[in-house]
C-alpha cells in the first residue's frame, strides 16, 4: 500500500507529541493566540506545495 | 431591538430562494460551466460540514473550554489533509462503482443483504440529534430576536420550509446518475455567505467593539485570563477523542459523503479540496476568538452559543444581528437539507426496497421518487419530534457530540474495508453492535433519559430523584463523556477484529475485499457469464426490470463502455455486467443492484479459468494506474510495455490462443494479414473469425504438429499461401495450455519461385532447341543437295516435281531450324552487335516494304502515323525483325482490305509504338500466353510459335516492353511496344555506339 509517508509521520507525530504541542500553545506571548493557528496553516501550506509538485510531474 | 416574525421569515425565504435560484440557473445552463464547475465551487460546497456546531457550538466551546474549539476545525481538516489514508480509497471505490452513500460502500465491501439496512438504520439514529440541533439553533436564534412566538412553533415552520426546499433541491430526479450540480453551486454560495457573514461579525467585533487590533491587544493585556483561556485545551484524552471524532465525522457524515462523492463526477477535484477545505475551516476558526472576546467585553446576556447574535443585539446594530442570524440559519439549513437527502436515499435503498417489491408493470422510477420525498418529510418530522423532547438547557455542542460519537463507530469498519482483507460482515456487525451498545447506554440513553424524566417525572425508575437530572446531562468537561467515547470505540474495534478473525470471509467478500484494497490494481476475475450475448443479457434483465428499463440500462452501459450491441466477447460481457451493477446501484442502492444483477446475469458455476480474464483485467488496470506506479512496479510495467510493443511491431503475424479457444494476442501484422482488427477479436472466441481463418487456426492449434507449410487460405477469390509455426506456453502457470502461433505469408515468394522455374525451363528448352537445330541441320542440308542434283539431272516431269517438293520441304525445315537457332541465341549476352540510333519511322517503313512483297499480305492496308522523327538506340536489323514479325501476325489475322495502323508517339522519354489490326482478335487466355515460346493459334505447320517469343527477347534487350490487348469478337488486336528514346545530348559509350553519316542505313552489319 502506498501512502504518502510524510503524511503518516505527521499524523503519528501529532498524536504522540500533542502534549508538547499543548505546552507550546500555553507559552505566554502578546500574540500567542495566533500561534494556535500556525500548525494548521503549516499543514495547509504543505498540502499546497505537495499538490503543486504532483501537478508539475509530467504525465506519461 | 425586536425583529418581527414577518421580517425574519422573509429574510429566511429570500435567502433560500436565492440559493434555489442559483441551483435552478445552474441546471438550466444559464451560468457558465467555467463558473459552476470551478474547483473553488466544489471546495466551498463542502462547507456544508460547517453546520450549527460551527457557528454556534464553537462559540460555546471557545467561551467555556478555551482552545478546544480549534479541535473541531483541526479534526475536520485533518481528514482531508491525510486524504490518501481514507478519502482516496473511499473516493476510488465510490466513483468507480457509483456508490451513493456510506451504506452502499459497506454493502459493497461486506456483501450481505442486511449490511446496508443496518448501517442505514444506525446512521439514521445517529443523525437525529444532529438534525435536531440544527432545528434548535435556528429556532433558538429566532426566539432570541422575537420572543413573541414559542420556539416549537418557529421550529415547525422551519421544518416545513426545509422539507419543501430539500425536495426541490435534491429529489426532483431519482438516480444519482443525474448529478445535482445546482445543489453543489447552491451549497457553495451558502458557504460563501456563511464565511462572509462570520468574518463581518468578527471584524465588527474587532473594529467596532474594541476599536481595532491595537485596542484588542490592549484589552487582552488588561484581561490576561481571556488570553489564557484561548490557550487552554481540555485534557489530552478528551482532546484526542474530540479530534478523532471530528476527523471521522468529516469522512463518514452522510451530508459530507453526499457532496464529496455522490454529487461529484470529477475525481480530480479532490486535489484542490485537499487543501482548500482546511483553508476554509481555518478562515472560519479565525473569527471565533474575536467574537467571544467582544461578547465577554460587552457582557451580552445571550447563551454562549448565540454570542454572534448577542453582540448585534447588545450594540443595537440591526445589520450585524441579521448577518449573524443569516450565518446561523445558512449553516443549519445546509446540514439539514443535505443530510436529509442522504438519509432518505440510504433508507429507501437499504430498508424500504428490500422489504417492498413493486409489482410488474408499475413505473418503478416514479414510485421510488415519491417514496423518497415521503422519506425526506418523515426524517425531518422525526428530527422535529426529537427536538421537541430535548431538555430546554441542552447545549448544541452536547447534541452534536452525541451524533459525532455515533458516526465515529463506523471508523473501524471503514479502515478495515480498505486495509484488511480478513475483515468481514460478521466482524462489522459485532463491532457496530458493541460500539453502538455502549454509545446508546452512555450517551444516547442519558439524552433520552432526560426526555423520559421530563415526561414522566415521578415514575421514571432510572432517575428516582430530580436532583440527579443534572448528572444525566452531558457535560463536556467531565471524563464520563471521553471515557464513553473511547470505550465504545475500543470495544467496537476489538469486537470487529476478533469476530473477523473467527469467521472466514465468503468468496463474495474476498472479491469485494480485493476490489477495495487501497493498493489493489487488479480486478478479481469471477468467471464467464452464462449469457453469451447482449441480447441474452437484456432478455434476462427484462424479467426483473421490465423491457423498457432493461433496454435503457444495457444501452447506457454499452455507451459508457463504447461497446457494440452485437458484442459477444466474454470479457466485454463481464464489463457490461459490472457497469450495469454500478449504474443501478446509484438509483436502487448497492444491495438491490447487486441482488438484481446477481440473479439476472449470473456467472457460470464451473467456468474453466484459463487465465484469460485475469491477464486482460490486469493489463487494463495497469494501463489505468500507470501514472500511479512507482519504484520497482513502474520499472516492471515499463518492461512489460516494451516487450508488448516488440510483439506488436513484429513484421511477422503472431497470435495467441488460450485453452478456451479465446484469442489472447493479435498483433499488428496479424491484423494486416487477416483484415481483422485486434480490438474486435482479442478476448473473443475463435468462432467469431471468418470461417477460413477459424478453420485454419483451430485445426492447427489442435493438431500435434508444430509446423504447417504452404497452407492455403482462399479469401476474396485470392489464394494466400502461409507457413504456420506453433509453440505452447507451459512455463507460465496462468497460461497453461495456451499456444502462440506465428504465421508467414509466402504467397509472393511462391509466385517468384514459380516464375524462376518457368524461366529456367525456357532456358533449357532454348539450349535444347539450339542443339537439335545444329544436329538436324546437317542432314537436311545433305537432303537438299541431293534433291537439287536430282532436279538438275532428270528431265522427267514427275521426278522434277518430286525434287521441287523435297527442296520446298527442306527449305521449310531450314526456316524452322533458323528460328530455333535465333531463339536460342537471342537471350545470350555474348551477342555484341552495334547499338546505333535507329529512326523508328524508317525501320517500320522498311518492314512494311518487306511484307508488301509477300503475296499473302498484298491486300492489307498499312497506315502509319508518325508526327515527327523519333530515334531509339538499338540494333536496326533486330528491330526490323520485331516489326516484321508483329506486322506479319497482324496481316495473318486480317482479311484483304483490312487496315493495320501503326502509330508512334513520345511519352516523356519513352517511345510508344502501337500496332492495331482489324483481325479476328484474341481471347484473354491467348493474350496471356501469346508471348510464350511455341505457343501459336495457327494451324499446325503454319507457325512455329517462336516469333513473338523472339520479339519479346529483342525488345527486352533494348530495355523496352511489349503488351498486347484485344477486346476479342472480331475487334482486332493491339500490340504496344515501348522503347527508351534516343536523346540528342545523351552520353554514350564509344565502344557500343558507332555513329557516322555513312552508317545511317538500317540494314548494315
Amino acid at each position: 500500500m502506498f501512502v504518502n509517508r510524510t503524511i503518516i509521520f505527521l499524523v503519528l507525530g501529532f498524536f504522540v507529541f500533542i502534549g508538547e504541542v499543548d505546552s507550546w500553545w500555553s507559552s505566554e506571548s502578546v500574540f500567542a493566540w495566533y500561534a494556535n493557528y500556525l500548525p494548521l496553516l503549516g499543514l495547509i501550506g504543505l498540502c499546497i506545495w505537495a499538490q503543486a509538485a504532483h501537478n508539475n510531474k509530467p504525465e506519461d | 431591538m425586536v425583529f418581527s416574525l414577518t421580517q425574519l421569515f422573509s429574510i429566511g425565504i429570500i435567502y433560500l430562494l436565492i440559493l434555489f435560484g442559483s441551483a435552478y440557473a445552474t441546471e438550466k445552463g444559464w451560468l457558465a460551466d467555467r463558473l459552476t464547475r470551478h474547483p473553488a465551487v466544489r471546495v466551498l460546497s463542502l462547507g456544508v460540514f460547517a453546520g450549527a456546531i460551527c457557528f454556534n457550538g464553537t462559540l460555546g466551546l471557545a467561551a467555556e473550554y478555551g482552545a478546544s474549539f480549534l479541535l473541531y476545525f483541526l479534526g475536520a481538516s485533518a481528514a482531508f489533509i491525510v486524504a490518501p489514508v481514507l478519502l482516496d480509497p473511499l473516493s476510488r471505490i465510490a466513483l468507480t462503482h457509483r456508490l451513493g452513500s456510506l451504506a452502499d460502500v459497506f454493502a459493497f465491501r461486506y456483501p450481505a443483504p442486511w449490511v446496508g439496512g443496518v448501517v442505514s438504520l444506525l446512521m439514521l439514529i445517529a443523525l437525529l440529534p444532529l438534525i435536531a440541533l440544527q432545528i434548535q439553533a435556528v429556532s433558538g436564534s429566532i426566539h432570541l430576536l422575537n420572543q413573541q412566538v414559542s420556539e416549537p412553533a418557529i421550529a415547525m415552520v422551519f421544518c416545513i420550509t426545509m422539507t419543501a426546499f430539500a425536495i426541490l433541491f435534491g429529489a426532483r430526479h431519482l438516480s444519482t446518475r443525474n448529478k445535482h450540480q445546482g445543489l453543489v453551486v447552491a451549497l457553495g454560495l451558502e458557504s460563501c455567505i456563511k464565511l462572509i457573514a462570520f468574518i463581518v461579525v468578527a471584524l465588527y467585533a474587532i473594529y467596532s467593539v474594541f476599536g481595532g487590533f491595537s485596542e484588542l491587544n490592549l484589552w487582552l493585556n488588561q484581561h490576561p485570563l481571556e488570553l489564557t483561556q484561548t490557550q487552554v485545551l481540555l485534557d489530552q484524552g478528551t482532546s484526542r477523542s474530540l479530534l478523532l471524532m471530528f476527523f471521522a465525522a468529516a469522512i463518514a457524515m452522510p451530508h459530507v459523503y453526499h457532496i464529496l462523492l455522490t454529487e461529484n463526477d470529477d475525481p480530480q477535484s479532490l486535489r484542490s479540496i485537499r487543501w482548500g477545505f482546511p483553508l476554509y475551516m481555518l478562515l472560519l476558526s479565525l473569527c471565533v476568538p474575536p467574537i467571544v472576546w467582544a461578547a465577554n467585553h460587552l457582557d451580552v446576556g445571550t447563551p454562549t452559543e448565540f454570542y454572534g447574535l448577542g453582540i448585534g443585539l447588545t450594540t443595537g446594530n440591526r445589520t450585524i444581528t441579521l448577518l449573524a442570524f443569516v450565518a446561523s440559519m445558512a449553516a443549519a439549513s445546509g446540514v439539514l437539507i443535505v443530510s436529509t437527502l442522504a438519509l432518505s436515499s440510504m433508507t429507501l435503498n437499504h430498508i424500504i426496497l428490500p422489504l417492498y417489491r413493486p409489482g410488474q408493470g408499475r413505473d418503478i422510477y416514479s414510485l421510488l421518487l415519491n417514496t423518497r420525498r415521503l422519506l425526506i418529510a418523515g426524517i425531518i418530522l422525526l428530527s422535529y419530534g426529537m427536538y421537541r423532547m430535548l431538555a430546554p438547557d441542552q447545549t448544541l455542542t452536547s447534541l452534536g457530540i452525541v451524533a459525532f460519537v455515533a458516526v465515529l463507530q463506523f471508523l473501524p469498519g471503514m479502515v478495515g474495508a480498505f486495509y484488511w482483507r480478513q475483515a468481514n460482515k460478521i466482524g462489522l456487525l459485532a463491532g457496530l453492535a458493541a460500539g453502538y451498545g455502549i454509545w446508546f447506554l452512555t450517551l444516547f440513553y442519558p439524552l433520552l433519559n432526560q426526555l423520559v424524566y421530563t415526561s414522566f417525572l415521578i415514575t421514571n425508575p432510572l432517575v428516582p430523584e430530580p436532583g440527579l437530572v443534572q448528572a444525566s446531562l452531558l457535560v463536556l468537561g467531565e471524563n464520563t463523556w471521553d471515557l464513553a467515547t473511547m470505550a465504545s470505540l475500543a470495544v467496537n474495534t476489538t469486537a470487529f477484529v476478533v469476530f473477523s478473525l473467527l469467521y472466514e470471509p465468503s468468496n463474495d467478500e474476498r472479491n469485494a475485499a480485493n476490489n477495495c484494497m487501497a493498493d489493489s490494481f487488479t480486478r478479481p476475475y469471477q468467471g464467464i457469464l452464462e449469457a453469451r450475448s447482449v441480447g441474452e443479457i437484456i432478455a434476462n434483465l427484462t424479467v426483473v426490470l421490465g423491457a423498457t428499463a432493461s433496454n435503457r440500462e444495457v444501452n447506457l452501459a454499452l455507451t459508457e463502455l463504447r461497446l457494440a450491441a452485437d458484442e459477444q466477447r466474454p470479457h466485454a460481457l463481464s464489463q457490461i455486467r459490472n457497469q450495469m451493477e454500478s449504474n443501478l446501484s446509484s438509483s436502487l442502492g448497492q444491495t438491490i443492484a447487486h441482488r438484481i444483477i446477481g440473479r439476472s446475469i449470473p456467472y457460470q458455476i464451473s467456468s474453466d479459468f484459463s487465465g484469460l480474464e485475469s491477464i486482460l483485467s490486469i493489463e487494463t488496470r495497469l494501463e489505468d494506474y500507470r501514472s500511479k506506479l512507482t519504484g520497482l512496479a513502474a520499472e516492471l510495467d515499463g518492461l512489460r510495455r516494451y516487450h508488448r510493443q516488440i510483439l506488436q511491431d513484429l513484421p511477422t503475424a503472431v497470435c495467441s490462443i488460450g485453452l478456451n479457444q479465446n484469442v489472447l494476442i493479435w498483433n499488428r501484422a496479424m491484423e494486416q494479414l487477416t483484415d481483422i482488427s485486434a480490438e474486435r477479436v482479442i478476448g473473443s472466441s475463435l468462432h467469431i473469425l471468418p470461417y477460413e481463418w477459424f478453420e485454419l487456426l483451430d485445426s492447427f492449434a489442435a493438431e500435434g504438429a508444430t509446423h504447417r507449410l504452404k497452407a492455403e487460405v482462399i479469401r476474396q477469390r485470392r489464394t494466400t499461401l502461409l507457413n504456420l509455426h506453433k509453440a505452447s506456453i507451459d512455463s507460465v502457470p496462468e497460461a497453461q495450455g495456451d499456444v502462440v502461433i506465428v504465421i508467414e505469408d509466402i504467397t509472393e515468394e511462391q509466385i517468384l519461385e514459380e516464375q524462376l522455374l518457368h524461366n529456367e525451363r525456357l532456358a533449357s528448352i532454348g539450349q535444347l532447341a539450339a542443339g537439335v537445330a545444329h544436329e538436324v541441320g546437317n542432314p537436311i542440308t545433305g537432303i537438299a543437295c541431293l534433291a537439287q542434283n536430282l532436279l538438275m539431272e532428270t528431265d522427267a516431269p514427275d521426278l522434277q516435281e518430286l525434287a521441287r517438293q523435297i527442296l520446298e520441304q527442306t527449305a521449310r525445315i531450314s526456316t524452322i531450324l533458323q528460328s530455333l537457332v535465333n531463339f536460342a541465341h537471342s537471350g545470350k549476352s555474348g551477342s555484341h552487335r552495334a547499338k546505333v540510333p535507329v529512326d523508328v519511322r524508317q525501320c517500320i517503313t522498311e518492314a512494311i516494304k518487306l511484307l508488301s512483297l509477300s503475296q499473302k499480305h498484298q491486300g492489307i492496308i498499312f497506315v502509319t502515323a508518325f508526327p515527327e522523327t523519333i530515334y531509339v538506340v538499338g540494333d536496326a536489323q533486330r528491330l526490323a525483325q520485331v516489326f516484321v514479325n508483329i506486322l506479319a501476325n497482324a496481316g495473318d489475322a486480317s482479311k484483304p482490305g483490312d487496315q493495320v495502323s501503326i502509330e508512334c508517339h513520345l511519352e516523356d522519354e519513352t517511345v510508344r509504338i502501337t500496332i492495331i489490326d482489324q483481325g479476328h482478335g484474341m481471347s484473354t487466355n491467348d493474350i496471356s500466353r501469346m508471348f510464350e515460346p511455341f505457343f501459336t493459334t495457327k494451324d499446325p505447320g503454319q507457325g512455329t510459335g517462336l516469333g513473338l517469343a523472339i520479339v519479346t527477347s529483342i525488345i527486352e534487350e533494348h530495355h523496352g516492353a511489349i503488351q498486347a490487348s484485344s477486346p476479342g469478337n472480331g475487334l482486332g488486336t493491339c500490340i504496344s511496344i515501348t522503347l527508351p528514346q534516343y536523346l540528342i545530348d545523351q552520353q554514350q559509350d564509344n565502344d557500343e555506339i558507332r555513329l557516322t553519316s555513312n552508317d545511317h542505313s538500317l540494314f548494315s552489319g
